[in-house]
């Protein structure tokens, strides 16, 4: 039998001892908070007819960690509290969602009562507690369906919480090998260049590798010698087959540069153009719970950073290593015991450069941060600059800017000096382990056991093993970072819209317009229902006004109408087929809306009307702008249609703001069209105006008109009166009227205002 | 009067009309009586705030903070179950030591926000970061997404921690953490 939470045996042997009958276990929750307000364990179980919360600690688990994954220990449990109910007399259990903490709270004998507090961790466990309390209360049964939630909120390898729950992915767990392998992917496209790059890279490797021979040991063991050898006084010569050789290395360092910097450019494009036709096309609570503009700057930086990782990681990964190997196979065969020597002082500088990276990441970021809390605080005051001006804030907005930069440019100095004082000593190791190779080496020399040009070589060589192992040290860091970006990318690309197209979507390229609500429930924020079962129908080529007070879910009911939110219970119908059917693109082809909140593009303003219709010729868009009432002030605009808008272009009025979207929404020529507002920024006579040009062009369209002033809704079909989420309402205007309801008060309302303009 | 005075005698008159238009019901010892339900709930009768000059009985009052990080126990908005405001306390340590005890009890159960007081482990996985922390209310782990938009800097030292389920934890000051809680939760600040 499936309790919400196992309830481990201890727990119910001291049930037991309580004179529970644990045989007859019905539910059974834990909670992580007790009355106090400390972390403990909370049971509420339910055996028979008899209720019990019992708080202690539980010295095996706690609510936080799945069982599986510790030891095993023997259990025992620090009781605290207790309390008995009988389940007969509970009545309308409930979950009280608080700032940030949560109550249950249900009826005992007509007394509310607080059965136990939890944190915001265990709310769905409680949410689907409540609802199997209220089915075991109307004598229903608990069947294994009823858990048909995703199984788990922890890793089953490592029992960590899984962070994000929409994509159950243990970050310690996940195959970073996989993440790896997809961005590999996107290199696919280029073969050619990765083979190019691969060639150019081994020759630069065999070629730096043998430079020291020639470059130092023939120089002094064969050229600056006695006479005799074939290289003697040759020195000119010497000095052109060096110069050739730096040439060639010096061209195959450019040529492998610039091919993979194309190539790692053209990848990083194809990730950011990736990530943002992934953003496009998911749906709009997907921005609700984040920042856009930092998404982009995000995704815009990650991809950076694959690009740098790329372009200075990958290749030097092979060229240190090879570098490393070949040196230290070309150093132990020339002079073994100097090599030990040498050797010594790696680990040392290795663990040194690791220290010191592990620094600057931490002292980077901290700057990084105090860097952009800067900036956006100066994007803000300039964005807000009216507002600034009008209050006459100047003198404060500097003081805040001044206080942000403070800390932007301490955290700057701290990492500055810090460096100018880490990188000298960094060099001092390098530095003393040369002045011993010297004094040892010197000593071989003199004592003839090295040649002198042996012993030039063997320094070059030496210097050239210092590079890798830096770099080496530093590739961890540079390798997390970079595994972080990819992953952060693939965040983007793997989330799922929730709003999806069905599978087999219904195409409906020619709609009626019928609209139809059925018991429609909606919420933004888990557990705040903002359209509470509200139904309604509109028939095709009605129009229909809405008006309800401020916050009542008027535009809410628009969203749902263009499907930018799924509905959460009901359904909505066009033409009597599910709006979660139909083939998204007819859907957005068929309705057209102008939202309460404008938005203009950047461009001009005949782009802007054209932007759902790009297709559309001119003279379309000016018979839009005319019925929209707008052709009139863009005529009058110096570069008329062509004038620049949006951003911080050319300022626009309300109005004419709205006229612009107005012209937009026509132009698509929609089957149902929705006006949320839109005519609300004007006068009477321009609302007027654009009013008697839509009904010629609505008729046979359904129209949805949302207002708050009931002047805009006087050719309306029927009224629907939506109040705190509920069609309060519906009917025509004379029905609404005679019912003397909210719609009545309204309009008398509004018909006094009018009235007292009169009078004065 | 000089030109001074006579400005700031304006100003006070202009604060005062304010005052007089938004006319915020404020629940003070005098008018106000806060009590424990039997269900270990808040109720309160509110002198003469009812039809007719009648005293206005809640048998459940709801409390909610407006300045939840700087002024605590000040301006408290007192709600119905429906969340309608029913009144306002303007001081909390206005009202006796029993009311106090109550409603600040109320208050920390709706702002339920641990202090942390000591920070055992912070380790940084992909775009989380995973917490090990002691708190006033005990031991506890969460996990933190997107750390610059979750962990909020409110004044000078004072830091509030979001995790992903929505679990607040408060530090109030950092400097008064020890050196190695710090050094690890340092590249947040
Ligand atoms: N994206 C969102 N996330 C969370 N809550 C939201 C969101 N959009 C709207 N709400 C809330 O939903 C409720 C209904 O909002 P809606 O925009 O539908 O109101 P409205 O009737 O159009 O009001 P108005 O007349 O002011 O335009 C409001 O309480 C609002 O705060
Ligand atoms: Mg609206």
């Amino acid at each position: 039998m499936r309790t919400i939470d196992q309830v481990p045996p201890h727990i119910l042997t001291l049930l037991g001892d309580k004179g529970f009958d644990t045989a007859d276990l019905r539910l059974a929750v834990r909670s992580d908070v007790d009355m106090d307000g400390r972390y403990a364990d909370v049971w509420l179980v339910l055996c028979g007819d008899d209720f019990a919360v019992l708080s202690g600690y539980d010295r095996v688990q706690t609510a936080r960690k799945p069982l599986a994954t510790l030891p095993e220990i023997k259990p025992c449990f620090e009781q605290l509290d207790y309390r008995h109910f009988d389940f007969a007399q509970m009545e309308e259990p409930k979950v009280e969602q608080l700032i940030s903490g949560n109550h249950l709270s249900v009826n005992v004998g007509g007394e509310r009562q607080i059965l136990c507090r939890f944190s915001h961790t265990r709310l769905t466990d409680m949410n689907l507690f409540i609802a199997l309390f209220s089915k075991l209360k109307e004598g229903g049964c608990i069947t294994d369906a009823d858990f048909d939630r995703e199984d788990s909120l922890f890793c089953p390898k490592c029992g960590m919480r899984y962070p994000d729950q929409a994509r159950k992915l243990c970050p310690k767990c996940m195959d970073k090998g996989t993440l790896w392998k997809r961005i590999l992917f996107f290199f696919g496209k280029y073969k050619r260049y990765v083979a190019l790059s691969m060639g150019f890279m081994v020759l630069n490797v065999v070629l730096s590798i043998v430079s020291p021979l020639v470059g130092s040991q023939l120089l002094y063991d064969e050229v600056l010698v006695d006479a005799g050898t074939p290289w003697y006084g040759q020195a000119l010569l010497y000095i052109l087959i060096l110069l050739g050789f730096r040439l060639l290395l010096l061209g195959i360092q450019v040529l492998q540069g610039r091919t993979v910097a194309k190539m790692s450019a053209r990848v990083v494009y194809d990730v950011k153009d990736t990530v943002f036709t992934a953003m496009q096309k998911l749906s709009l609570s997907f921005f609700n719970s984040r920042q856009t503009g930092g998404l982009m700057n995000r995704v815009n930086s990650d991809a950076q950073s694959l690009f740098d990782f790329f372009v200075d990681g990958v290749p030097n990964i092979a060229v240190s290593a090879t570098t490393m190997i070949g040196v230290c196979v070309i150093m132990f065969t020339m002079q073994w015991k100097l090599t030990l020597v040498v050797l010594t002082c790696v680990p040392l500088f290795f663990f040194a450069i690791r220290f010191t990276f592990a620094l600057f990441d931490r002292l980077w970021r901290r700057r990084w941060s105090s860097f952009h809390s800067m900036n956006s605080q100066l994007g803000d005051s300039l964005s807000g600059i009216r507002v600034v001006k009008a209050f006459a804030k100047e003198g404060v907005e500097g003081a805040r800017f001044e206080a942000a930069n403070a800390r932007a440019t301490a955290s700057d100095c701290s990492v500055r000096q810090r460096s100018a004082t880490i990188w000298p000593l960094l060099g001092l190791i390098i530095n003393v382990s040369t002045y011993i190779v010297w004094l040892v080496g010197g000593w071989m020399v003199v004592k003839g056991t090295l040649t002198f040009g042996e012993y030039m070589t063997f320094s070059a060589y030496m210097s050239m093993i210092y590079g890798p192992v830096g770099f080496f040290a530093q590739i961890s860091s540079w390798w997390t970072n970079c595994t972080n970006s990819i992953q952060r990318i693939f965040e983007v690309l793997d989330a799922r819209p929730d709003v999806c197209e069905a599978e087999n979507p219904v195409p409906m390229p020619e709609m009626q317009g019928a609209v139809e609500f059925k018991d429609v429930s909606f919420h933004y924020v888990v557990n705040k229902d903002v359209i509470k079962k509200a139904s309604f129908a509109i028939g095709a080529g009605q129009t229909i006004g809405i008006v309800g007070r401020t916050g009542a879910g008027k535009s809410t009911i628009a969203n749902l109408i263009t499907r930018l939110y799924d509905v959460s219970d009901g359904e909505v119908l066009i033409d009597g087929v599910n709006i979660k059917d139909i083939a998204m693109e007819d859907l957005r082809k068929n309705i057209s809306i102008v939202s309460q909140e404008i938005f203009i593009f950047m461009g001009t303003i005949a782009d802007n009307i054209r932007y759902a219709r790009p297709d559309a010729t001119m003279e379309e868009v000016i018979a839009a702008a005319t019925i929209a009432n707008a052709h009139e002030f863009i005529a009058k605009l110096p570069e008329g249609y062509e004038t620049y808008v949006g951003d911080s272009r050319r300022r626009l009025s309300g109005g004419e703001r709205q006229r612009i979207s107005i012209a937009r929404a026509i132009l698509r020529n929609p089957k149902i069209l929705i006006l949320d507002e839109a005519t609300a920024s004007m006068d009477t006579t321009t609302e007027r105006r654009i009013q008697e040009a839509l009904t010629r062009l609505v008729k046979g369209r359904t129209t949805v008109i949302i207002a708050h002033r009931l002047s805009t809704l006087r050719d309306a079909d029927v009224l629907a009166v939506i109040d705190e989420g509920k069609v309060a309402e519906y009917g025509t205007h004379a029905e609404l009227f005679a019912r003397k309801g909210i719609y009545h008060k309204l309009y008398t309302l509004q018909l006094e205002a009018l009235k007292n303009v009169g009078v004065e | 009067m000089t030109e001074q005075e006579l400005k700031n005698n304006d100003l006070s008159q202009e604060k005062e009309s304010l005052m007089a238009v938004a006319d915020i019901k404020y629940i003070t010892p005098e008018n106000g009586v806060f009590r424990r339900t039997a269900g270990n709930l808040v109720a309160l009768t509110f002198r003469g705030m009812g039809e007719n000059g009648a005293d206005l009985e809640c048998p459940r009052v709801l409390l909610h903070r407006s300045f939840p990080f700087t002024m605590p126990m000040e301006y408290l908005s007192v709600q119905d179950t429906e969340f309608n405001e029913i009144g306002m306390i303007r001081d909390l340590r206005a009202f006796d030591e029993q009311t106090q005890a109550l409603l600040t009890q109320e208050l920390e159960r709706k702002y339920f926000c641990p202090e942390i007081v000591r920070v055992l482990s912070v380790k940084e996985r992909f775009s989380y970061s995973y917490w090990e922390v002691e708190t006033s209310a005990g031991a506890v782990e969460f996990a933190v997404h997107d750390t610059f938009r979750n962990i909020i800097r409110a004044g000078n030292n004072r830091v509030l921690i979001l995790d992903v389920d929505g679990n607040r934890y408060n530090i109030t000051d950092t400097d008064q953490l020890d050196a190695q809680s710090l050094r690890k939760i340092e590249m947040y600040l």
